[in-house]
């Protein structure tokens, strides 16, 4: 993913946290949670280059 | 009774009967009449019919403006927010032939990631927020901007042909699945998970 793309979703969270008037707190969240959705992020990733890479495949034959 | 008698007893109960019939409020006259609906449109639109007003309104299926019984989505708002559209057209049309045999394949694969990635957003938004009401306003306003359109169209045209063999594999892979994991992404960097 390239970096004009991160930009734009970061542009986009930026906005709808200021329309609500909200932050994300880092306080909230303990070492144990922390811990845990790296594990669901890093999964997910892998399922969605799993995805990418069943396209691929599928184009490709 | 004499014949004159008879007459005059008659026409005095007419009389009567029209007079309680004029007596009588027009609208309620005719929600009593056989086709009521009809009756009633006729009326003019400031006098209210009681009958119908009670009534629930019969779905009419020629009126454009009335949403099908069946149609929940239009009444259920929150469920209309997020709309990922995945559509595949498929046409196969086989003619002047013999011994065709077509195999399709279509497979939405990517719908349960999709599905677990929106999960994860919601999740990371409402552990983080500490307000709950606001935490889902800001996940219900973030998954609205993510509408993703995909259209797979496959034509197949056999004419003239014998001992064909024909296979096809149309998989629709969600768009967003991508983008929804740049925004989850975005979200624990800033929570400096990863």
């Amino acid at each position: 993913m390239s970096n004009k793309e991160f930009q734009s979703v970061d542009m986009l969270l930026d906005s709808i946290f200021k329309k609500h008037g909200v932050n994300l707190d880092k306080q909230k969240i303990d070492a144990k949670e922390k811990e845990a959705l790296k594990g669901i992020v890093d999964n997910l990733k892998k399922s969605v280059d799993e995805v990418l890479q069943e396209k691929k495949e599928t184009k490709d034959s | 009774m004499s014949k004159s008698k008879r007459k005059k007893c008659c026409n005095r109960n007419r009389t009567v009967a029209i007079a309680r019939r004029k007596a009588r409020p027009k609208h309620k006259k005719d929600c009593e009449s056989v086709r009521p609906q009809q009756e009633c449109e006729s009326v003019s639109p400031h006098q209210v019919c009681e009958t119908h007003e009670k009534a629930p309104k019969k779905w009419n299926a020629l009126d454009p403006v009335q949403n099908h019984p069946f149609d929940e989505t239009v009444i259920q708002d929150a469920d209309a927010v997020l709309k990922n559209e995945q559509k595949s057209i498929e046409s196969i049309v086989i003619k002047d032939s013999a011994d065709v045999e077509v195999t399709t394949t279509d497979t939405q694969a990517a719908l349960n990631v999709q599905a677990a990635l929106q999960v994860a957003v919601a999740l990371v938004i409402s552990i983080s927020i500490a307000d709950s009401s606001q935490a889902d306003a800001v996940t219900q306003d973030l998954l609205a901007k993510l509408k993703t359109s995909q259209t797979n169209k496959q034509q197949v045209y056999i004419e003239n042909s014998r001992g064909v063999n024909v296979s096809t594999t149309d998989t629709d892979i969600a768009v967003n699945v991508q983008l929804l994991l740049q925004v989850l992404i975005a979200l624990v960097v800033r929570l400096d998970i990863l």
